[in-house]
């Protein structure tokens, strides 16, 4: 919570002050992708760079953190539309780290499409699904097989 | 190897319903093309003129290009060539740089007389009544040899240019008369485009 008040006064600085270094702009970047989670890329508008400290001291003061690192990152120019039909789609920006789970656990051929993933999870997608059935299929084990297999048998005999 | 065919597959009419207008937006994004991965990206599934996404390489995005006056990108046109054994197609974008200086030099107009790049601009005739409706907005120059720099100018009393850049890039060769991106729908393409600078 200090380091929280400790930023939003340099933050608050930075946004008044008129001749900045290279030094703070510098600064300026990294309080940018620590508090927004996206890099700051400067135009080449004069104030910019004040833009970009108030924009952050104003994020921070609503958030009250640090932008959590994100697991999955879309590649730049990469859109997803999970449900074909709906007009719902995500880019890099926009897409959670749930979404991104949940994609990938449905089109797991899809990985390419991402420039960041936790390989954790990807290298366990495939493994998940007996562990599911097992779990689905509480009935005793040696019985269901055998029923099915004997209603299939009679049913294509008729 | 297939027989490409050369028959024409639609009529040619006056669209009556959003008639053609001039001109392109001032906003466009530059790529350096080998940024792009081109692997990840993907054409639409009902054209050969269209794709819908335009991935990047990790690390990689695409610069913003903003142009001044009523004319943005005045200059930028598309002509046939004609070839021995098929004609191709020359795209010139013009792209002025209303700057000078140490910094612009050195990070923009080198870069530009020695680069490879790819362009991403609005037309202004955004196809809004069209089956995929606003698939004519953003046009790709560039994405099959590469948009390079076939003119570099600083007039320093240039009545135009203010002592400014002037620059042309051209894309010689293309086989295709015009490339478009098209992610479903003109809000989805346009956060795609988004998403490249981001």
């Amino acid at each position: 919570m200090e380091q929280i008040q400790t930023i939003l006064e340099e933050l608050r600085g930075l946004a008044v002050n008129y001749s900045l270094t290279p030094l703070l702009k510098r600064r300026i970047e990294e309080l940018h992708l620590k508090i927004t989670g996206y890099v700051f890329y400067p135009t080449r508008c004069g104030d910019c760079y004040r833009d970009a400290a108030i924009l952050c001291y104003n994020t921070l003061k609503k958030t009250n953190t640090m932008a959590q690192e994100k697991k999955f990152l879309l590649k730049r120019g990469i859109l997803l539309q999970p449900e074909f039909g709906k007009g719902k789609f995500y880019t890099r920006l926009t897409l959670t780290d749930e979404l991104a789970m949940e994609y990938l656990t449905k089109n797991p051929a899809d990985v390419y499409k991402f420039e960041k993933v936790d390989k954790d999870f990807v290298a366990n997608i495939g493994k998940e699904k007996p562990q599911a059935a097992e779990v689905v299929n509480d009935t005793p084990k040696e019985q269901k097989p055998q029923e099915v297999a004997f209603k299939g048998g009679k049913k294509s005999k008729k | 190897m297939a027989v490409c065919d050369a028959l024409l597959a639609k009529a040619i009419e006056v669209n009556c319903e959003e008639p053609i207008v001039p001109g392109l937006e001032a906003n466009g994004i530059i790529i350096n093309r080998e940024d792009i991965d081109f692997g990840a990206s993907e054409f639409a599934d009902n054209s050969v003129n269209v794709l819908k996404s335009i991935a990047l390489k990790t690390g990689a995005k695409a610069y913003k290009v903003a142009q001044a006056g009523n004319t943005p990108f005045t200059g930028t046109q598309t002509t046939m060539e004609a070839g021995t054994y098929h004609n191709t197609f020359t795209n010139d974008v013009s792209v002025v740089v209303l700057d000078n200086g140490p910094e612009v030099c050195s990070e923009i107009i080198d870069k530009l007389a020695s680069g490879e790049f790819v362009m991403v601009l609005e037309n202004k005739h955004k196809g809004l009544t069209n089956t995929n409706k606003g698939d004519a907005a953003f046009q790709i120059f560039g994405w099959y040899q590469g948009l390079k720099a076939s003119e570099i100018t600083n007039e320093k009393y240039s009545e135009d240019t203010d002592g400014g850049w002037l620059t042309t890039l051209e894309e010689t060769k293309a086989p295709k008369s015009g490339m478009f991106v098209y992610a479903g729908s003109y809000d989805a393409t346009k956060e795609l485009i988004d998403s490249l600078v981001a």
